[in-house]
């Protein structure tokens, strides 16, 4: 009997070739070159237009006039004339080196190679960053009259672009030189950066600035922002017409929250049959996308702020609703929708539903599109009938829809202050508006105050979908079929 | 009995269609209103749409849409282009691995967009970056870039991981494997992310107000600040157009799939017919 002998690891790449970390610092080494002919770098002056060159033309002129603020100046290049030959010979060095690896390679050890292609990257780069360091001389400024940091050569969008790639052909060449192969998991590793600055860091900072305040020595740790926040200030409030003495923020917690869990609510009720129905129809005319729910996400694409505005237009003193009932003699005044307390608190929460609906039709629509008939055939055929078979089967299955629905809507609702805003003409005080308020306050314990919020904020979110996420063990179920 | 067993769920969708609708008609139908500022009907005119391209804030509201689409379209391609890359090596770690670094990812997701704004804005404090473009469109990638890599890291889940290795066998090398075999498989989900990500930076409010001087404004900025001495009309204009262009675009999408589906129905019936 053969026995298949299981393919070669697929990312080592055969000897006979060059290697990838080689071809990938070619691959920077040639877009670096193609980038000198380029306007890569950017003068800019206070107050003169940005003028655009790239090294290229630099070496050709070798000399620029300039004129600053009426008088004319002539810059010389000689200090930067080294490193814009540099820039130009180590790209063309290291090309020579990855074209003729293969007969290199008999001579050298492959490591070697991958050295010297670091090193001449290296060299590549210092001149890259030197050209615009060294490109203006400080008697210029002097006889200007101008601060060093008015006039500066920088590298643009393209040249900063080749700089990062020249880095990550750097790196390559690096790999080689130690014998690390180049694999394609480290793909990832720019992403685990990000992550890094763009997810943890922040997290760490919004904990950090709600116990330590900036002051003239540095950092200091400070309670103050939470002795602001539970400060024994007692207001009054209305719910549903009754009327609660509370603590000042926790009212307008109370009141964010009401707003939200009756946006998840009425979400949920709205979209579960509109879902229900749409999938019904689907699988119906078996067409798997159906224009129809196009139709119910296509809101999504108008400004919600304008809808809002629409909204309050609706309802307005004046506003499309009363002219209609006015018009067919139903009221003899106009009915102020938005100043009742019972309406305009329907309304808030009505105009959210209808923002948000979108959010949990999507996610309740693809998991009972993909729904399997014959699942309720067959509870169907065991004897339920039409309300057990939805209770007991098709509900259950449809959860993972329904609980990703519930994080789209239930958590973006509480902060989202504008709709409650604009509705109420700015009479309702949502836990939204109070963080932006002192967050953009002028004194130091406010805005403290105001991280403080934001992270119990986050802590309340944090433990909440915690609860969803352990009644929903089948990861990404809902998902988004945008 | 079958009938209306329809005819219940139809006038259930219309209806949550008309409550949907409702504010864009709104606004479509006062874009044509002659009496400035205000919702009171007072007669057809396009002025609204003549002064939407000639008048002073008119050319500020267009200014404020380049300026967003601008921010998207940057945004939903740079985060799906991060998103694409790092799915593609995440592929090749361990499950574990792979669990905590997604649950990572979806950190931002979970978090409050406001709270998700201040902590951008509190970390380029941190950093020392000026607040401005620059701040605008790493806020919004970095708020994209989740939502990108929930779109694209299923697609690659569900691929057959020996795949890649079979194109190899046959003579592909890895980088023809992964243009040729793996991303025209996942591309359902990057398309759909760049919708997405498109979508989610065009509507921005919350994220952008912390992340920005007063020398850059979005459309929703522009939209929020000008409504608040009135509602313009010129700004219905442009929701007008807005919502035209995007349902053209909607309906030359969906064109190919109506046709498919009515191929399938006529297939069918014939079926039915044999």
């Amino acid at each position: 009997m053969i026995k298949k002998i299981p393919p070669a690891p697929s990312f080592v790449l055969s000897l006979q070739e060059i290697p990838l970390h080689m071809r990938l610092a070619g691959i920077a080494a040639f877009l670096s070159l193609a980038v000198f002919f380029l306007p890569s770098l950017t003068l800019s002056l206070f107050a003169l237009p940005r003028m655009n060159v790239s090294y290229f033309q630099l070496l050709e002129y070798g000399q620029m006039s300039l004129s600053i603020l009426d008088t004319r100046y002539t810059l010389s290049f000689a200090g930067a004339l080294p490193f814009l030959l540099l820039s130009l010979i180590l790209p063309l060095l290291v090309l020579f080196v990855v074209f003729f690896y293969q007969k290199l390679a008999q001579k050298l050890p492959g490591r070697a190679l991958s050295a010297i292609t670091a090193v001449l990257m290296l060299g590549n780069l210092i001149a890259l960053v030197m050209v615009p360091a060294r490109l203006i001389s400080a008697s210029v400024f002097s006889a200007a009259g101008i601060e060093s940091t008015d006039l500066f050569f920088a590298p643009q969008a393209v040249g900063n672009m080749m700089i990062i790639l020249l880095i990550l052909g750097l790196l390559t060449a690096s790999f080689g030189t130690a014998g690390i192969k180049v694999h394609l998991r480290m793909l990832t590793f720019p992403y685990l950066l990000w992550l890094l600055v763009f997810t943890l860091l922040p997290l760490f900072l919004i904990v950090f600035a709600a116990f330590f305040v900036k002051d003239s020595g540095g950092y200091s740790f400070t309670l103050d922002g939470f002795r602001t926040l539970f400060v024994p200030r007692v207001i009054e409030t209305r719910f549903y017409g009754v009327t609660l003495h509370l603590q000042e923020y926790f009212s307008v917690f109370l009141r964010s929250l009401d707003y939200s869990v009756w946006t998840t609510l009425g979400c949920l009720l709205v979209a579960y049959p509109l879902a229900y129905a749409l999938a019904d129809r689907a699988k119906r005319l078996h067409t798997s996308s159906s224009l129809l729910l196009m139709f119910f996400i296509l809101p999504m694409w108008i400004n919600t702020m304008l809808r809002t505005y629409a909204w309050r237009a609706f309802f307005g003193q004046s506003g499309v609703l009363n002219n209609f009932l006015l018009s067919l003699h139903w009221i003899s005044d106009p009915i102020l929708f938005l100043k009742l307390e019972f309406l305009s608190d329907f309304i808030i929460k009505l105009v959210l539903v209808n923002d948000f609906l979108p959010f949990m039709l999507l996610p309740i629509y693809s998991v009972l599109v993909k729904l399997d008939e014959n699942v309720k055939q067959a509870a169907h055929d065991l004897g339920a009938n039409s309300r057990q078979t939805f209770a007991r089967v098709v509900f259950p299955l449809s959860m993972p829809g329904v609980i990703s629905g519930i994080q789209m809507v239930f958590m973006p609702s509480l902060t989202f202050y504008m709709i409650p805003e604009i509705i109420s003409e700015g009479s309702v005080t949502t836990i939204g508006t109070t963080v932006q308020t002192l967050i953009l306050s002028e004194s130091a314990v406010q805005q403290q105050a105001g991280n403080v919020l934001s992270l119990l904020l986050l802590i309340f979110v944090l433990i909440t979908m915690g609860i969803l996420k352990n009644s929903d063990k089948d990861q990404g179920g809902g998902g988004m079929i945008l | 009995m079958n009938k209306h067993k329809r005819i219940f769920p139809s006038i259930y969708i219309c209806l949550i269609f008309v409550f949907l609708y409702l504010p864009i008609a709104v606004l479509i139908v006062f874009s044509f209103n002659s009496v400035p500022k205000s919702f009171i009907w007072g007669g057809f005119t396009l002025d609204n749409y003549a002064k939407l391209f000639s008048g002073n804030d008119g050319g500020e509201l267009l200014s404020a849409l380049v300026t967003t689409l601008k921010v998207a379209a940057i945004a939903s391609v740079s985060s799906t282009f991060l998103a694409t890359v790092s799915c593609l090596g995440l592929s090749y770690y361990s499950k574990k691995l792979q669990t905590l670094v997604l649950n990572v990812t979806y950190i931002p997701n979970i978090m409050p967009e406001l709270v998700t704004g201040i902590s951008f804005m509190l970390l380029f404090v941190f950093l020392g970056v000026q607040k401005g473009q620059v701040t605008l469109v790493l806020a919004h990638i970095a708020f994209c870039v989740p939502f990108a890599v929930l779109s694209i890291n299923p697609k690659l889940r569900q691929l057959d991981k020996n795949l890649a290795e079979a194109a190899q066998d046959l003579g592909a090398t890895q980088f023809q494997a992964i243009t040729k075999v793996i991303l025209p498989e996942i591309m359902p989900g990057i398309v759909s992310s760049i919708l997405l990500t498109f979508t989610l930076s065009v509507d921005d409010y919350l994220i952008s107000n912390f992340n920005v001087d007063s020398t850059v404004q979005t459309l929703p900025m522009k939209i929020y600040t000008m409504a608040k001495f009135g509602v313009n009309p010129k700004m219905n204009a442009l929701t007008a157009i807005m919502f035209l262009v995007i349902f053209l675009l909607l309906l030359a999408a969906n064109v190919r799939t109506i046709a498919e589906g009515r191929e399938k129905k006529k297939k069918i019936r014939e079926d039915i017919r044999k």
